[in-house]
């Protein structure tokens, strides 16, 4: 509390010094409403001496120039303007609304900053607001949102992504372009990803190997966490929703296994803070994450009918009746982040985290728990001698740690770690006024201790990955731009491999069109390499060696028209995946060994409309087709469904300091139709048939009104899964949604409050 | 808090004694029909060896040949469980399910309805392959815990149901086997909390 308070006068003091010389005055286009906060860059005409500044809270600026310069005015949400200005002069400007975000810089299609417009890949941005609007608290549930086609299924003891066909393996998920250690089937801790430091989040489907090599098969999902200029700020948020489940009721104290049970229905809570400052060249930012989830149950309503089509045989099985659990969860996580500017070409930075998460399962008698621990730590060393051209050096370094929690006797005893490092070179020059060069060196070093390796004992296995990369971005005239590019690498066990791309991109304004295409690959695990795991005596899982990467080749075409009130895009593509890994079964079905075998392939279409209907209201959609084929006598082995779709209504008001919007979201994911490969008894044989799968389509909506004062207090309240949608049947191709819950959030800018009252 | 616990503890057994003593003439000598009851944890995680235990002597005893011996009267192996009678020895045993009820609650042992041993599969090498052995056992105590295999690995389920048992002499018990784990989450250690009667009655609490 001291430390917040004289955080605080120290602000106080700083605001003082500033108060004069006002000449620059920028306001909202439409509402004629101030901007504060909005960045202010000059660059000198002859010296390219350059200055910054932020706007105020009243929209002001002082114009610091000695020289006939360009200033270039830009907030999130508007359009960036660009103008000249001359010493001592006082101008007032306008900014446009930028409705779809259309200016937003992204740098997930080409690891350079981009205006979304002029992305090479159709890229979908979620941005912080509309995360914050909507109270939502983890990343998992925005992406539910707000990505057509995408499912959170339940594989095992652990949630499994799932993006209509593409599984966990095949899709990246990245925080500020790092990769995450840690996986399960694929799939990384998704609780490490909180969205109270998120500035946006950047999907991009099909493959971008090139770029980011292993497993960017089918979609990468970039996070990019909040930078701010503020000289302090400092943010709280929580929310609170209704528990999943009371488990245990009339819970008493003195009970034999009252810990366990009580862990069982911790709330779901999320309390989150961030503070940071900038003083001078030195900059420091600490985010801290506390929640908890509550564990619940989920009963079949229904019981499946196999249906064997080739032999006419019906199976009705009986109603499985114990329930799929989801344990309930505990984690904390700091962040901390340090950068030093030297001057306007030369930057540092250093960051580190420490994760720890807590998983309550619904096994009392063995007396553990599963518990997870990550440390990430990174530095960052940026050079940028003139516009267009700079190096950036990185090391980045995350282990992920499995336990057992031994509950009797507060131990933990490691069982899994996974580290990932990775230094990396990625420089960008500018040749002319039409190229620019994007390569990088990196490598890329995995080890994974398990006890998956030998019977008994943890072992560590390693592999490395040397690589280097090279894109070309030819802007050729104003309307057409081509990039390509190419990825070599040097891969400890299994060698040279090279994934090129290639994008086309043309401007026939209001339309632009896209043609794409890159390939992907994924590097084969540890796991698969070498792995000798006996499952409880009955079969073996053996590694393979000699395990090449699968890969995908990725072809797309797009169209996309942007007016002032619409943007809309239709995306088709055809992604064909060759040498899939999966295992094989043989010695009897006593040996399960890795081998590159299967072939598929995805046709889809991608659908999206964003439309202002109206002042208020805002319209957006995306329909998502997809025609996977796995095999050529028609039978189809993945549980995926053709069609989904995502719908959202946002109403917005505002009046002086108030602004309320109200956000219906729904979303639908189709029928799937499927083959089981089954064995049965027939006519006194053991036979081998497959039956056929069908589940019903769904749809969940959600609802949020948010009612923000002052630009720093914003409430939400709202309700997930409105309409109370449970699974029939929870497999690993349902939703683990545990049905209709409240929420409450509020989030506060203690920062941007004070000012409020300040200069009130 | 504990001090103080063990302190009321102390006190009203004081208490307890002071209203149920009497005169030395006056008394029935303390009489050998109490019920003993105790807990034990077995270590049973040899896949290749039972482990037997004596109600009466109240410990694991240690057994040349099971099916001709009246000086045990359960054993264990992993989660396997036989009890001197039928196939599984010369004994005098039984076993009779009451369910899933509180221990407390099972004061007197049935007359009548107990089953036989009989014969169970067991894994007797945890190798590969596995080697599975048929030998005497229980079948009915066998549902003291429900294993499944799912893929997160083994799931156990405690039925926590209370058996009453017949002892090689013919005397009964009453047993919870309450826990398969010990502190570190190793399976094969069997906890048992037992109430056994000497006097050859049926009042077991």
């Amino acid at each position: 509390m001291k430390v917040l308070l004289s955080i605080i006068s120290l602000f106080l003091i700083s605001q003082f010094a500033f108060a004069n010389d006002v000449s620059l005055m920028v306001f909202d286009k439409e509402t004629k409403q101030p901007i504060p906060y909005a960045n202010v860059c000059f660059e000198g005409v002859t010296t390219k001496a350059q200055h910054f500044s932020v706007t105020s809270l009243k929209g002001e600026a002082t114009n610091p120039v000695t020289e006939k310069s360009q200033i270039a005015i830009s907030f999130v949400g508007y359009k960036t303007l660009i103008d000249t200005i001359n010493p001592k002069e006082s101008k007032t400007y306008y900014l446009q609304p930028d409705m779809f975000n259309m200016e937003q810089v992204v740098v997930t299609a080409t690891r350079t900053e981009k205006a979304l417009k002029d992305a090479p890949v159709i890229t979908q941005v979620i941005t912080a607001k509309q995360i914050e609007s909507r109270g939502f608290s983890t990343v998992q549930d925005v992406l539910e949102a707000d990505m057509p086609g995408i499912e959170f299924q339940r594989h095992g003891a652990s949630n499994d992504i799932n993006i209509q066909g593409i599984e966990a393996r095949n899709v990246l998920i990245l925080i500020d372009g790092e990769r995450m250690a840690g996986e399960t089937r694929g799939n990384v801790d998704y609780s490490r990803l909180n969205t109270n430091d998120v500035e946006r989040i950047e999907i991009i489907k099909g493959a971008s190997s090139a770029l980011y090599g292993s497993q960017a098969m089918g979609a990468v999902i970039n996070i990019i966490t909040k930078t701010s200029k503020q000289k302090v700020y400092a943010n709280i948020s929580s929310k609170y929703t209704s528990y999943n489940d009371i488990n245990y009721s009339g819970l008493n104290k003195n009970d034999e296994d009252y810990d366990f049970k009580k862990n069982l229905d911790k709330p779901n809570l999320n309390v989150s803070a961030v503070l940071g400052v900038n003083i001078k060249k030195f900059s420091s930012k600490t985010n801290f994450v506390m929640k908890s989830t509550d564990a619940y149950q989920l009963y079949d309503r229904d019981s499946l009918t196999k249906e064997y089509i080739d032999i006419d045989t019906t199976i009705y099985e009986p109603l499985h009746k114990t329930p799929t659990s989801i344990e309930g969860t505990q984690d904390y996580s700091i962040n901390q982040k340090f950068a030093y500017r030297f001057n306007d070409k030369f930057s540092i930075e250093a960051n580190g985290a420490y994760y720890i998460h807590d998983k309550y399962d619904f096994y009392r008698a063995d007396k553990k728990h599963d518990f997870y621990e990550d440390v990430s730590y990174g530095l960052k060393a940026v050079y940028q001698p003139s516009a267009g051209k700079s190096v950036v050096f990185s090391y980045h370094s995350d282990t992920y740690n499995k336990y057992d929690y031994l509950e009797k006797l507060d131990e933990k005893v490691r069982n899994y770690s996974q580290r990932y490092q990775n230094p990396k070179i990625i420089g960008n020059y500018k040749i002319g006024e039409k190229q620019m060069l994007t390569g990088g060196i990196e490598y890329l070093h995995e080890s994974l201790e398990s006890d998956m390796f030998v019977y008994g004992e943890m072992q560590t296995k390693q592999v490395s990955n040397s690589v280097l990369f090279l894109q070309d971005d030819i802007k050729l005239n104003s309307k057409l731009n081509i990039i390509a590019g190419i990825r070599g690498e040097y891969h400890t066990a299994y060698g040279s491999h090279f994934t090129p791309k290639l994008s086309v991109m043309y401007k026939w304004l209001p339309l632009t069109f896209r043609l794409n295409y890159a390939a992907g690959y994924r590097s084969p695990g540890l796991k698969e390499l070498y792995m000798n795991w006996s499952h409880l005596g009955m079969f073996t899982i053996v590694g393979n060696e000699n395990l090449q990467p699968e890969t995908n080749n990725y072809f797309s075409g797009s169209v996309e028209l942007s007016k002032s009130w619409v943007n809309t895009s239709l995306n088709i593509y055809k992604n064909y995946f060759n040498n899939k890994i999966e295992g094989q079964w043989s010695n009897d079905q006593t040996v399960f060994q890795y081998q590159n075998i299967e072939k598929s392939s995805l046709l889809g279409i991608d659908y999206m409309l964003k439309a202002k209907i109206s002042k208020s209201f805002m319209f957006k959609g995306g329909y998502s087709y997809v025609n996977d084929k796995n095999r050529s006598d028609g039978v189809r082995l993945s549980g995926v469904s053709p069609h989904s779709a995502n719908v959202q209504l946002e109403y917005r008001f505002t009046k002086g300091f108030y602004e309320l919007t109200a956000n219906i979201t729904g979303k639908y994911i189709g029928a799937k139709d499927f083959d089981v490969l089954d064995e049965l008894e027939y006519r006194g044989d053991t036979i081998e048939a497959y039956y056929k799968v069908h589940y019903d389509s769904y749809s969940t909506w959600r609802l949020s009104v948010s009612q923000r004062f002052y630009n720093s207090v914003n409430l939400v309240i709202g309700v997930d899964n409105l309409f109370d949608y449970t699974a029939d049947m929870v497999t690993f191709n349902t939703s683990i949604t545990p049905g209709r819950r409240y929420f409450v959030s509020l989030n506060v800018a203690i920062e941007k409050l004070y000012k409020q009252f300040k200069s009130k | 808090m504990k001090h103080l616990l063990n302190f009321a503890t102390v006190m009203l057994l004081g208490l307890a004694f002071i209203f149920t003593s009497c005169d030395k003439e006056g008394c029935d000598p303390p009489v050998n029909n109490d019920v003993v009851s105790g807990t034990i944890t077995i270590d049973a995680t040899a896949y290749d060896q039972w482990v037997y235990f004596s109600f009466a002597d109240e410990k694991i005893v240690t057994v040349t040949d099971f099916s001709t011996s009246s000086a045990w009267d359960i054993g264990f192996h992993r989660q396997d469980v036989r009890i001197n009678c039928g196939k599984s020895g010369i004994g005098q045993g039984g076993t009779y399910n009451a369910g899933k009820v509180d221990f407390s609650s099972v004061a007197e042992a049935p007359e009548t309805g107990y089953a036989l041993n009989d014969s169970i599969e067991i894994l007797e090498a945890f190798a590969m392959p596995p080697v599975y052995v048929t030998v005497p056992g229980d079948t009915v105590l066998a549902k003291w815990i429900d294993i499944s295999y799912g893929q997160a690995g083994p799931e156990y389920i405690i039925s926590d149901n209370i058996y009453v048992i017949k002892t090689a002499d013919g005397k009964y018990a009453k047993i919870w086997v309450k826990d398969y784990f010990n502190d570190s989450s190793e399976t094969g250690h069997v906890t048992m909390k037992y109430n056994y009667q000497p006097d050859g009655s049926r009042k077991v609490e």
